[in-house]
């Protein structure tokens, strides 16, 4: 298991160096940064906190100097960690999943794009909850037909202040409208607490539909989208890449994956659980 | 395009075949691509080793059938689709 060592917060000097990948917000506006150093990578979140991993695998983070402390625990579990993971051979994608008693639905996309309130959701609306914003899978390894299970995580949304009053009626008030917080599920919500197969992956529009669009993707644009949704350490080391792009490729022939928007109407979300249940039912077990 | 000249996908190129078509990720750039299933089998030539514009034709004949000029050309177009994206080399003859 990673572990993080933590260090004192310090101001975020300049590297010297250009970062090899940056990741960008769907704004356009560079999230992080990632320099190669003598000891190994340096995976910068401007004015967040910076994670120095060794060659060995180690994890040392020193908080950027005012920034919320939280924020470091926060951005190891839900970016480091499945980046080493997938560094390491796993499959670590970026959504929420729910589940029900036919098996589990995987909900990808950008930061922003609704995954954790459909989720929510979905919980709300009798689904177990899975996981949120970092979706593992682990593969079957002895079966004929590949299966892939959902790993649950700890019951937690992050959301933004207005969902979190929709969902959960989270006292929100004093709550900084432009970052997540952290909310317990409402005691009534279903928390699934082994791995479930996932049944269909769904992939979020920008929200500009009129009205609930679900369209099976072929595997091929299914695995040109996932490729989005991916956390990938080292964008340079070839052989892992290629690996994980086979790994991809295998998901997204194995399991029906869906594009899907909606109007981003909180008054929609029950319409969208229903067709996508529907999708999920309907669909091909391929 | 010269049948002669001698084309290699690129390094920086990682694909997979998908259901009977290639998915190219170009490392360098980030981007992908979707080849149908005559540009698959193409892509599946090129990733082997290091070929001439002839010989790619020689293969595509022999397992499409339709007339030579018909393949030179087609094969020719695609070849230059590829290199204006990035995704082979070209070396000339």
């Amino acid at each position: 298991m990673t572990a993080m060592r933590r260090e004192k917060p310090r101001l975020q000097e300049p590297m010297g160096t250009p970062a090899y990948d940056q990741w960008m917000t769907p704004d356009g506006e560079a999230k992080a940064g990632f320099y190669r150093t003598s000891g190994g990578i340096l995976v910068r979140f401007y004015g967040e906190a910076d994670f120095e991993i060794s060659d060995n695998g180690a994890v040392r983070c020193s908080p950027a100097l005012g920034a919320d402390q939280s924020i470091a625990e926060n951005l190891f579990a839900n970016a480091i960690k499945p980046m080493l993971a997938n560094y390491n051979g796993g499959l670590n994608l970026h959504g929420s999943a729910v589940a029900d008693a036919q098996g589990g639905l995987a909900f990808l996309g950008q930061s922003r794009s609704g995954k954790t309130t459909l989720a929510g959701a979905c919980g709300g609306a009798g689904m177990a909850f899975v996981t949120e914003d970092v979706t593992e899978l682990k593969q079957d390894s002895g079966q004929s037909q590949r299966r892939y299970w959902l790993q649950p995580k700890a019951p937690e949304l992050r959301l933004f202040a207005d969902s979190a009053q929709h969902l959960l009626g989270a006292a929100a008030d004093d709550w900084d409208e432009g970052a997540k917080h952290s909310a317990s599920l409402n005691p009534d919500m279903a928390v699934q607490n082994t791995p479930v197969p996932l049944r269909a992956i769904f992939l979020l529009g920008d929200g500009s539909a009129q009205a609930v669009q679900i369209t099976l993707l072929t595997s091929q644009n299914a695995l040109s989208q996932m490729l989005q949704h991916s956390f990938v350490l080292d964008v340079e080391d070839k052989a892992r890449l290629k690996a994980h792009f086979a790994r991809l490729a295998d998901l997204a022939m194995d399991v029906p994956c869906f594009a899907l928007d909606y109007p981003r109407d909180y008054s929609a979300l029950p319409q969208v659980i229903a067709a996508v249940r529907a999708a999920a039912l309907e669909s091909p077990v391929q | 395009m010269n049948l002669h000249d001698t084309i290699a996908a690129s390094d920086d190129v990682v694909s997979r075949e998908v259901n009977g078509e290639a998915v190219l990720l170009d490392l360098a750039s980030g981007q992908y691509f979707g080849l149908n299933a005559v540009g698959s089998a193409i892509w599946q030539i090129l990733g082997d080793a290091p070929v001439t514009m002839a010989a790619l034709c020689d293969e595509v004949e022999a397992e499409f059938d339709a007339p030579r000029d018909v393949i030179e050309a087609d094969v020719s177009e695609l070849i230059e689709e590829l290199a204006m994206a990035g995704l082979i080399t070209r070396k000339a003859a």
